[in-house]
């Protein structure tokens, strides 16, 4: 298969139909979306063991049965079902969640933005506000990742020219990178989309060769900018991580160099005072002399293990900071005089 | 003709007796009569208690069943095809008051001339019951099958027979019309009428006896203790040595019946009950099956915690270092984990090593080190494993044997597979006693050579006939698909691709190979610039390295020799050589053997070789005798001037290792060799609480030591939750890794909202809405503080709690205070409440108001820092079915949020998750 295509299953709650495995683009699992119903809080635990035990990946979508949306799916409980998200199967990209909205209603607007601030406060965040309208049919509509035409799920019978139409928009649209959404019924109309997928795949691997290779190496090329996002995205939150961590183990190594020279003091003033003429020196003073010598050495010697600790964390963090990182880390340096030019090709 | 239940009520001397008669057919005719007492925990008689009826039935007894639970309609018709009355009572006074209300039905016997009480309490019987009953009947007036003398001296009361000589006695009727039941204790009836019987009957000289006494038994087990019940304790001994006909139901069913004697040092071991049945009788053992089926299905529908699990197996290890029989074993613990799914640990006999072997064994499950464990760990451990219902014990060395014989006590079957051959010198590596211990108890020896067999046969003086020979095996390796061509090492790169490497292991280690190895080297490659030396396992810091390395410079063919350490010899190193020599009898190298061996690599070797004889019969390598090192180098250039049979020679030996060496081939043959002793489809009930355990994962580098830690929990009742923050660099991995190795956990990736206590609070709402039943869950989280210098200490003392050794104490903690609602560590319990100006040290503000808004009103201000301990799962179900655990969350603050500037949600809920127990009337205990 050369698209990703999503299923999104209008009659769940009526039907429970989930398509079998359905190999899409790049062997990538089979995705459904799931409308968003009061009888996810309702039937929690049977939905909750459903799609945990899931072999396909899934999100949600405010499109209630086909129909307009309405203020009922809008108002049902969105904390109750934020664990749904949670799910690893759930579908994210980037760390954002994929939910699908249909056709908001200028009354409807505050509903959905009200959700959505139910669900930022999970720290859910959904990909893009760019919502599908899959029920203003035939109008093609387009957001970051999802794609939807009416042809795909049209009833007609298909011909080539019908392919021909739907690809020559997806090209227009700019849609051959993103989830084509599959409006699905039950298991019969499933069967007939599915024939309609393999069809017109073939179609465009018989007819569109030359645009197919593009698309190929586009996606490729797409994908290593993902996965360098990725990259960047991690090393970011490593960074933000340990920042505060090292605030703070900057205080704590501070209190230990402070505690070193407090000890070094201590030690000089207790040696000044055993030579001072008259002093008493008898047994029990060498003896108590000693042991709090001993105290004094033991305690340097925790101070100092605990500051080899902190250079051992240091490093260890730092080591695992890519080079360019280090590298960029030196070049501000240079910037603020407190390294030489010279000595980063040393 | 149909059923007409009479109903009576009895006045008995204080309270009506109420019974109901559901068929009293009186045209039975016999002078024997058996009463059988049954209680069915279903309503249904089984069928192994109708196969028991029948028995009896046979024997010309008519049968009186009095049951005291209900009994289905359809029971009452199979019932009425072998007893003449079938009374229904109240379940009070136990046995004695169904057998005294059959009585009583049945002029208290008067008309018999004998009687025989009897109850479902046994399986059974094994044997005809007619030549027992003959032949005991002539000697006592009054048997049974066993006795015992707790309390004082009586036959147990599951199997009573009497003579007319009894039954006519005026002792028998004052005692059954004298006895009362009503409002008796279970142990005062035991005492008095089970005990008493048979005290009774002594009294008025009645000739008392039974089938196999205890003193009997004593004597022949060996055994000193002649309080205890012998159909538990001897059961096995009973069936195979003395031809008894039962086995006590009690020993399938009880959760605890391992340890019922443990105050008096017996264990019960109930391994392969169904084999020995089977052996000695042709009772159908699926009647059993069925029963226990049906009753833990029963009991598992009311008791949430029961559940059945096969018998653990314990794998005794010799050690973590990198040798054969350690691969060889953690190929087969993988091969069981994969196709078995049996339950099983592993003990290392030496002390702990930190290495990479061990990690893979800790993967696969539990590991204890016993050398480093002191006396009173090794107690804490048998503890431990008493109540863990082992197996089997398979050992893969001769010297486990201080393991094996600590295991002793299991009573359980234990199998030792041998690969090292340390039985070659004069010297002995076991002691007189561990010998002696071996030879008698060793269950079973498993060679991993021919020669093996035939030294330990030697060694230990006596002909095991079954020594059956498993040779080494190994794992298809996934490189194999690799390039060939590929250099072998870097170190190796820049060297011609036409070079012909040829291999050869030693570390210097043994003898002559500073010297002889050097001459051989030169012998091939001096004429042969083109074949170079790949040597294994040499260790550069050998005291005879540098003159090893100088012989090779002055032999002038240093260039062509290249030094592999043992643990660098990866895939690519065997993938690149052509031909493996051996030049030493006395090195055991079969698993490198078997990896050349599936890259078709031939070997050279001398004659009797020990280890290779089975390797060189199966066409996979040469012999040339001892010593003869022209021989050798002439066998190598063969394959060196012949390229094209080597190529053929690769194929066909590659093909002979796949169809012999391989573990999918040879771990099904050790399984069979087990099989006979250890019954898979042996069940025990498992009736220990349930633990849910919410795990919360942010790290990316702490997963692999929780995960060693969790799989102890995998053999208990408990379920896993795991929730992996968003944040985690290696979500994808953690939840695949999960996947494999927690079967049937709960997985979230929540975002990062609230730290652990986000991922906590998403867990508890996850746990909740899948109505997951619990006793206990246990709070986790990744703890890592990189702030603190202590840091590593505050995690380990926080995660003690899924320490394997503190699990009992932790259960006890629990179970002896009801009041206890959390137990964590010790070292964390701590209060920040200044009771002067009542205010918190941190969080204050928020504090007081948490307090007020969920209403929680307590004085000690006592707190787990950290948020990992256990709690009872009712105290987190009554606060969060009222609060919503993710309305809480939406109020937690995002990020990797600090207290350090200001009060924080997150770290309040830390102390107020505590109080929430607190605020129900528990107390926190640290341990």
């Amino acid at each position: 298969m050369f698209f990703s295509y999503t299923f999104l299953l209008k009659s769940f709650y009526e039907n429970e139909f989930i398509p079998e495995s359905f190999s899409t683009a790049a062997g990538t699992k089979l995705s459904i979306i799931i409308p968003v119903s009061s009888d996810l809080g309702k039937y929690k635990k049977k939905y909750l063991e459903k799609l945990n035990a899931a072999t396909f990946n899934f999100a949600f979508a405010l499109t209630p049965s086909g129909s307009n949306l309405t203020t009922q799916s809008l108002n049902v409980g969105w904390n109750a079902i934020s664990t749904f998200f949670f799910l690893p199967n759930y579908i994210k990209k980037g760390g954002s969640y994929l939910l699908i909205v249909d056709e908001v209603l200028p009354n409807q607007q505050m509903l959905v933005n009200q959700a959505e601030r139910h669900l930022h406060k999970q720290g859910i965040f959904p990909i893009s506000k760019n919502y599908l309208n899959v029920a203003e049919q035939p109008a093609n509509q387009v957001n970051e990742y999802c794609y939807f035409h009416n042809l795909v799920s049209s009833q007609a019978s298909p011909s080539t020219d019908h392919y021909s139409r739907l690809f020559a928009d997806m090209v227009a649209d700019k849609a051959l990178n993103k989830q084509i959404i599959v409006v699905v019924e039950g298991e019969e109309d499933f069967n007939r989309q599915k024939e309609f997928i393999i069809n017109f795949e073939q179609w465009v691997y018989e007819n569109q060769r030359f645009y197919i290779e593009l698309f190929l190496a586009y996606k490729r090329n797409n994908d290593n900018l993902l996965e360098i996002k990725n990259e960047n995205k991690k090393l970011k939150f490593r960074i933000d991580n340990y920042n505060d961590y090292l605030l703070l183990l900057r205080k704590t190594a501070k209190w230990h160099v402070d505690e070193y020279h407090r000890i070094h003091r201590e030690k000089d003033m207790l040696s000044q005072r055993s030579n001072v003429p008259g002093f008493d020196r008898n047994e029990n003073y060498a003896s108590s002399r000693y042991n709090y010598d001993t105290e004094i050495q033991k305690e340097l010697e925790s101070v100092k293990a605990s500051r080899e600790a902190i250079l051992d964390w240091y490093k260890k963090e730092y080591e695992l900071l890519p080079l360019w990182y280090k590298r960029f880390g030196h070049v501000i340096k240079v910037m603020m005089g407190k390294r030489s030019f010279k000595s980063l090709y040393r | 003709m149909e059923t007409v239940p009479q109903k009576f009520r009895q006045d008995n001397n204080k309270k009506a007796e109420a019974f109901t008669i559901f068929h009293n057919n009186e045209a039975q005719t016999s002078d024997k009569l058996c009463l059988f007492a049954g209680y069915s925990f279903t309503g249904e008689v089984a069928d192994y208690v109708l196969y028991y009826l029948d028995a009896i039935s046979k024997e010309g007894y008519k049968i009186a069943y009095i049951s005291t639970s209900n009994i289905k309609e359809a029971c009452i018709e199979k019932l009425k095809e072998t007893c003449f009355l079938i009374i229904e009572k109240e379940n009070a006074g136990l046995d004695f008051a169904s057998w005294q209300c059959g009585l009583k039905q049945c002029n208290w016997g008067q008309d018999y001339k004998h009687i025989l009480i009897a109850n479902d309490s046994v399986f059974g019987p094994f044997l005809p019951l007619g030549p027992i009953i003959l032949t005991m009947n002539k000697r006592y007036d009054m048997w049974g099958m066993t006795d015992n003398y707790d309390i004082a001296y009586h036959i147990q009361s599951y199997f009573v027979h009497f003579s007319e000589k009894v039954i006519k006695s005026s002792v028998w009727l004052i005692f059954w019309q004298g006895m009362e039941t009503e409002g008796v204790s279970k142990e005062e009836i035991i005492r008095r009428f089970e005990v008493g019987l048979s005290v009774k009957m002594s009294e008025a000289r009645f000739n008392i006896g039974v089938h196999t006494s205890i003193d009997t038994l004593i004597k022949s087990s060996g055994g000193g203790n002649n309080q205890i019940s012998p159909p538990l304790v001897y059961w096995q001994s009973l069936i195979k040595k003395f031809s008894f006909p039962f086995l006590k139901r009690e020993l399938l069913i009880s959760t605890t019946i391992s340890k019922a004697y443990w105050s008096k040092h017996i264990y019960i071991n109930t391994n392969n009950w169904r084999r020995v049945v089977a052996q000695e009788s042709d009772y159908p053992v699926k009647l059993i099956d069925e029963f226990l089926q049906k009753h833990f299905q029963h009991t598992g529908s009311t008791n949430h915690r029961l559940k059945t699990k096969q018998r653990k197996i314990i794998f005794v290890c010799e050690s973590v270092q990198d040798s054969d029989s350690q691969r060889v074993l953690l190929s087969f613990l993988e091969w069981v984990k994969r196709e078995k799914s049996l339950p099983f640990e592993i003990i290392i006999s030496s002390k702990k090593v930190s290495n990479e072997l061990t990690d893979q064994l800790l993967t696969l499950g539990l590991v204890t080190f016993f050398g480093g464990l002191s006396g009173v760990e090794k107690n804490e451990l048998k503890e431990r494993l008493s109540a863990e219902s082992v197996g089997l014990v398979f050992s893969n060395a001769i010297e486990n044997v201080e393991v094996q014989q600590y295991l002793d006590f299991l009573s359980v079957p234990q199998v030792v597979y041998a690969h090292a051959s340390l039985f070659d010198g004069a010297t002995s590596p076991l002691t007189e006693a561990s010998k002696s211990w071996v030879k008698e108890n060793a269950t079973r020896i498993i060679v991993a050579t021919r020669s093996l067999k035939e030294r330990i046969n030697l060694h230990f003086g006596k002909n095991w006939d079954e020594i059956e020979l498993i040779p080494a095996f190994t794992d298809e390796p996934n490189e194999l698909n690799e390039e060939h061509s590929l250099p072998a090492h870097h170190y190796l790169s820049g060297i011609r691709k036409d070079i012909f490497f040829v291999g050869i292991c030693n570390s210097l280690s043994e003898r002559m190979s500073a010297e002889l190895i050097p001459a051989l080297i030169a012998m091939l490659c001096k004429e042969n610039k083109s074949i170079h030396i790949i040597w294994l396992g040499v260790d550069a810091s050998h005291s005879l390295f540098e003159t090893l390395d100088n012989n090779l410079y002055k032999a002038g063919v240093h260039d062509q020799v290249h030094f592999v350490s043992s643990n660098r010899a990866g895939a690519q190193i065997f993938n690149s050589l052509h031909v493996f020599l051996l030049p030493s009898n006395d090195v055991s190298l079969s698993l490198i053997n078997l990896k050349l061996g599936l890259r078709g690599v031939p070997f050279v070797c001398f004659e009797n070789s020990e280890w290779a004889s089975e390797y060189l019969e199966a066409g996979m390598g040469k012999a040339v005798p001892y010593l003869d090192l022209n021989g050798m180098v002439k066998a190598v250039l063969f394959y060196y001037q012949n390229r094209d049979h080597l190529q053929s020679e690769k194929d066909r030996i590659a093909a002979i290792t796949r169809k012999n060496y391989l573990t999918d081939i040879q771990a099904p043959r050790l399984w069979d060799l087990l099989e006979p002793h250890y019954d898979e489809s042996e069940v025990v009930p498992d009736n220990s609480p349930v633990v849910a355990i919410l795990v919360h994962i942010f790290y990316d580098d702490t997963w692999k030591e929780l995960k060693f830690k969790l799989n102890f929990f995998k053999d208990k009742n408990a379920q896993f939750l795991f929730s992996i923050s968003e944040a985690c660099l290696i979500k994808e991995d953690l939840v695949k890794d999960i996947r494999t190795s927690f079967k049937n956990a709960y997985i979230l990736t929540t975002a990062n909202i609230g730290k652990d206590i986000g991922g906590k609070f998403a867990l508890i709402d996850f746990y909740l809405s899948l109505e997951l039943e619990s006793d206990y869950i246990i709070f986790l989280h990744d703890k890592q503080s990189p702030h603190s210098l202590i840091g590593e200490e505050w995690k380990n003392n926080l995660q003690k709690i899924i320490e394997y050794k503190n699990y009992n104490q932790i259960l006890r903690t629990f179970e002896q205070d009801q009041k206890v609602g959390i137990v964590g560590a010790k070292e964390h319990l701590i209060s920040e409440y200044d009771n002067t100006n009542h205010t918190f040290l941190n969080n204050n503000d928020k504090i007081h108001e948490f307090l007020r808004r969920y209403n929680i009103s307590i004085t000690n201000y006592e707190f787990f820092g950290g948020t990992m301990y256990w709690v009872r799962t009712s105290i987190i179900r009554t606060f969060f079915m009222k609060h919503n655990p993710m309305e809480i969350r939406s109020e937690l603050e995002a990020g990797n949020v600090l207290d350090n500037h200001g009060s924080t949600n997150a770290h309040t809920w830390e102390r107020v998750l505590s109080w929430v127990a607190s605020g129900q009337g528990y107390r926190l205990q640290g341990i």
